[in-house]
């Protein structure tokens, strides 16, 4: 991980017009408050237009005129993306917006505005926060309760559990195929494996940095909106988007899916408004096509239960009818492997290399299997039971919605049960340098 | 009335969070004395399982280090493994021999070897095979300093070299890009520098090293594996059986290439340090010291790192020699992927062992009869 410390001023710069810009909207009347909107989103939008896109669009650019024979010559920009760029450019711009629209009073000091962009815990990969939530929280007396430091301590220990013991161990695996498709030609089961793994080593590398984002906050006595609700034990695909980066399908839901209409303008205009939604949220993940391409076939998947409600309907009958649990397990598959077939885009080096990997999944020659570093496997596969266990256990068993794990009621034998957590986490956890997923976005 | 009652409340409340912290540091105390002796207990017990094994990269290395009296010892990665044979080294010298050679490895975990195979006993000759790109600084090979974390604890020789993973070089890391280029860039607020540069001067590895499950990080399966496996090898050398096809020769060379053409490749003092001890240590005490390159697909090139190489053994007056560079080897028949099968390996080592020979065996005085 590496820093510029002049990019301090891009944060800087965005802090101070959306400052100004959230009491010029509340004492401005009629367009005037449109105008000031509009900076502060021209503003936040510039600066990841310039370094998240610029070089993106040149390329596409360059690309085109090429094709057409008309070579353009425009220069690259040699800058990189500051980190967390997305993250608070988002939850700065979701202040104005809700300023805009009445739902929030402006700051009037200066400091709490930025402390609301810079809050550590969530600085660098969210949750994306909004300001009804978050700023008031910075006005109150935080007192030391036990009981919230406990439970944000079992949170943090839960997302490291994810990142270093799950994610961390599958990245392995996965890097290894992902980034040498090639080298595993003709072995359809490894691609389908690396498919499995990246789809949970996502989810517990950015679902881990979330625990210990919201556990961090939650000892100092804040509480940060959830991030993710357990996605994959959602029974359809449109479930798991629901449980899924909760911070920015909201954002997105709230900022651009309801003001183009929602649902509210007939099936297909919804339809419409979710593929713009998805669209962007593709482009926010990365100036990359792979990552539209990923939103795009989720888009697919999630458009297709609206126009097959009917047939999906049907299906759920049968399968529900069969036993509840089976219909249950069923669609959570099947939404399970929705999201990896987006994945695969999102994880692949480029659209060819996503193609290559399709076409690999399919060509059913051999049996031949990558287990790569056997033990990888073995502790990956442990990782992965633990996390299917404690989640079931979050969702099905346990009414308390901030209990993680299913610990003894004795004394003992609870300090006993976190030793050993923390002991599997010393004994295969993957402490050598790895960085989080969602950091570069 | 309402304010003695609102007093009262802001005292409870005081009292309680007073409570609340007081039991936060009991329970946190306790809990840390659970943590500390659980992690003991589990921890010795994963370390008399670790000394039990019999085969396995762990047993292998218990042995290299503690066991291994042999005369003349092969030092190397997976090449130094699979491309020398031992045992026509011992029949053409008349000395006893090993192949310490480990898969992944690289100079740290020979010095460890040479450390501790002085500690014990002085060898006659030691073969250190490095490959031209041995000497540059990558994150991987400080990673794989984990295979002397069990040691840690009993053996005083590799601490500090297994504490080099949690220092490495500050500096470098895989593939730096210095930006902006212009020097007029070049100051505090515009440099692009490694987050590293501000972390504490803490040595991280130094606090998880008082953690004894965790010097046995990832290694639960591979020692329950040796508990149960045979030993295959008495003489260390793992040949390989099979022939590369030409498709198969030309994508590695390709790759290597590839590799080999990566920008940002910094040499790292470190491992030259390492370099430099090991030949110091050895030849001080008589030890005669080879270095060479074995055989490869396609030739080596000179690169910084080789002449590092090549510098260091001219320092210590150590003799090397490329073999990459002799044609002869130049036959897929002799390598199964980038290392040589066991007919190269031990074409290679018959020759390599008549050229110690005539470096190291024969008379002075009967070459200047």
């Amino acid at each position: 991980m590496f820093f510029i410390p002049i990019y301090i001023l891009i944060l800087i710069f965005t802090i101070i017009i959306d400052y100004f810009a959230g009491i010029m909207i509340d004492q401005a009347q009629g367009r005037r408050r449109k105008a000031f909107l509009l900076l502060s989103l021209a503003a936040n939008i510039g600066v990841l237009a310039v370094f998240k896109y610029y070089n993106f669009f040149l390329g596409n650019l360059n690309w085109v005129t090429d094709l057409f024979g008309v070579s353009m010559d425009i220069p690259y920009l040699n800058i990189i993306l500051p980190i967390g760029l997305s993250f608070h450019t988002f939850q700065a711009m979701s202040y104005t917006i809700e300023v805009y629209r009445g739902n929030f009073k402006p700051v009037r000091d200066f400091g709490i505005y930025s402390l609301y962009v810079m809050f550590y815990p969530q600085l660098v990969a969210g949750p994306i926060e909004r300001p009804q939530n978050l700023i008031p929280q910075f006005y109150q007396k935080h007192e030391f309760d036990y009981d919230r430091v406990i439970s944000g301590l079992k949170l943090m220990l839960w997302g490291l559990f994810k990142k270093v013991v799950i994610a961390d161990r599958l990245g392995a695996y996965v890097a290894n195929v992902f980034n040498f498709p090639h080298q595993h030609s003709g072995e359809p089961l490894t691609f389908w494996v690396s498919a499995w793994f990246f789809a949970i080593q996502l989810y517990c590398d950015f679902g881990g940095y979330s625990d210990m984002a919201i556990g961090s906050a939650r000892i100092m006595g804040f509480n940060l909106m959830t991030n993710f609700r357990r996605p994959y034990l959602g029974r359809s695909v449109g479930e798991v988007w629901q449980r899924w980066h909760i911070s920015l399908t909201t954002w997105f839901g709230d900022y651009v899916f309801k003001p183009l209409g929602g649902y509210r303008k007939g099936k297909w205009r919804g339809i419409f408004n979710l593929g713009v939604l998805m669209f962007l949220a593709g482009l926010w993940h990365g100036a990359n096509w792979t990552y539209v391409l990923c939103f795009l076939l989720f888009f697919i998947f999630l458009a297709s239960r609206l126009v097959m409600k009917k047939q999906i309907e049907k299906f759920d009958k049968v399968v529900y009818g069969i036993h509840p649990l089976f219909g249950r397990i069923v669609g959570t598959i099947l939404a399970f492997h929705c999201g990896i077939f987006s994945y695969i885009f999102f994880r692949s080096m480029s659209v060819q290399d996503a193609l290559y990997y399709y076409s690999q999944m399919f060509s059913f020659k051999s049996l031949k299997f990558y287990d790569g570093d056997q033990s990888t496997m073995w502790y990956g596969l442990f990782g992965i039971v633990c996390l299917f266990s404690v989640e079931i256990y979050q969702e099905e068993y346990t009414k308390d919605k901030n209990a993680i794990f299913p610990e003894p009621r004795n004394n003992v034998l609870r300090y006993l049960f976190y030793a050993g957590v923390i002991s599997i986490i010393l004994l295969i956890g993957v402490f050598d340098a790895s960085q989080f997923i969602y950091f570069q976005f | 009335m309402q304010v003695s009652l609102s007093i009262s409340n802001s005292k409870t409340e005081t009292k309680v969070q007073s409570n609340g912290k007081w039991k936060l540091l009991r329970n946190g105390l306790l809990f840390l004395a659970t943590l500390i002796l659980f992690d003991q207990l589990i921890g010795e017990m994963i370390h008399y399982l670790y000394f039990k094994q019999k085969a396995g990269p762990g047993a292998e290395t218990t042995f290299t280090f503690t066991k291994m009296n042999e005369d003349a010892i092969i030092l190397g990665s997976s090449r130094g493994r699979r491309n020398y044979n031992p045992n026509i080294i011992a029949d053409s010298l008349k000395i006893s021999c090993y192949n310490a050679g480990h898969d992944g490895q690289t100079i740290f975990y020979e010095q460890a070897i040479i450390r501790m195979a002085l500690s014990r006993y002085t060898p006659q000759l030691v073969i250190i095979d490095l490959n031209p790109e041995e000497m540059y600084y990558k994150d991987i090979h400080y990673d794989r300093l984990n295979v002397l974390a069990p040691y840690y604890g009993d053996e005083s020789e590799v601490r500090d070299i297994y504490l080099l993973k949690g220092i490495r070089d500050r500096n470098k890391s895989d593939g730096v890009v210095v930006y902006p280029s212009s020097e007029a860039a070049q100051n505090f607020w515009m440099t692009h520098g490694a987050m590293e540069e501000w972390s504490l001067p803490v040595n991280y590895e130094k606090v998880k090293m008082s953690s004894k499950i965790y010097r046995f990080n990832s290694s639960i399966l591979d020692i329950m594996a040796g508990i149960y496996k045979n030993r295959k090898s008495e003489s260390g050398f793992k040949p390989l059986k099979g022939v590369i096809t030409e498709q198969k020769a030309q994508e590695l060379i390709r790759e290597n290439a590839e590799l080999r053409n990566q920008e940002g490749k910094v040499v790292d003092n470190n491992k030259i340090q390492g370099l430099e001890e090991m030949l110091s240590n050895l030849t001080s005490k008589g030890t005669k010291v080879y270095v060479t390159m074995s055989p490869a697909l396609a030739p080596f090139s000179m690169e910084p790192s080789y002449e590092a190489i090549i510098n260091v053994c001219k320092r210590y007056n150590v003799p090397f020699k490329d073999y990459s560079q002799d044609m002869s080897y130049n036959h897929l028949s002799y390598f199964f992927d980038n290392h040589m099968n066991k007919d190269g390996a031990n074409l290679f080592t018959s020759r390599l062992a008549s050229d110690i020979k005539k470096t190291f065996f024969t008379p002075t005085v009967a070459v200047l009869k």
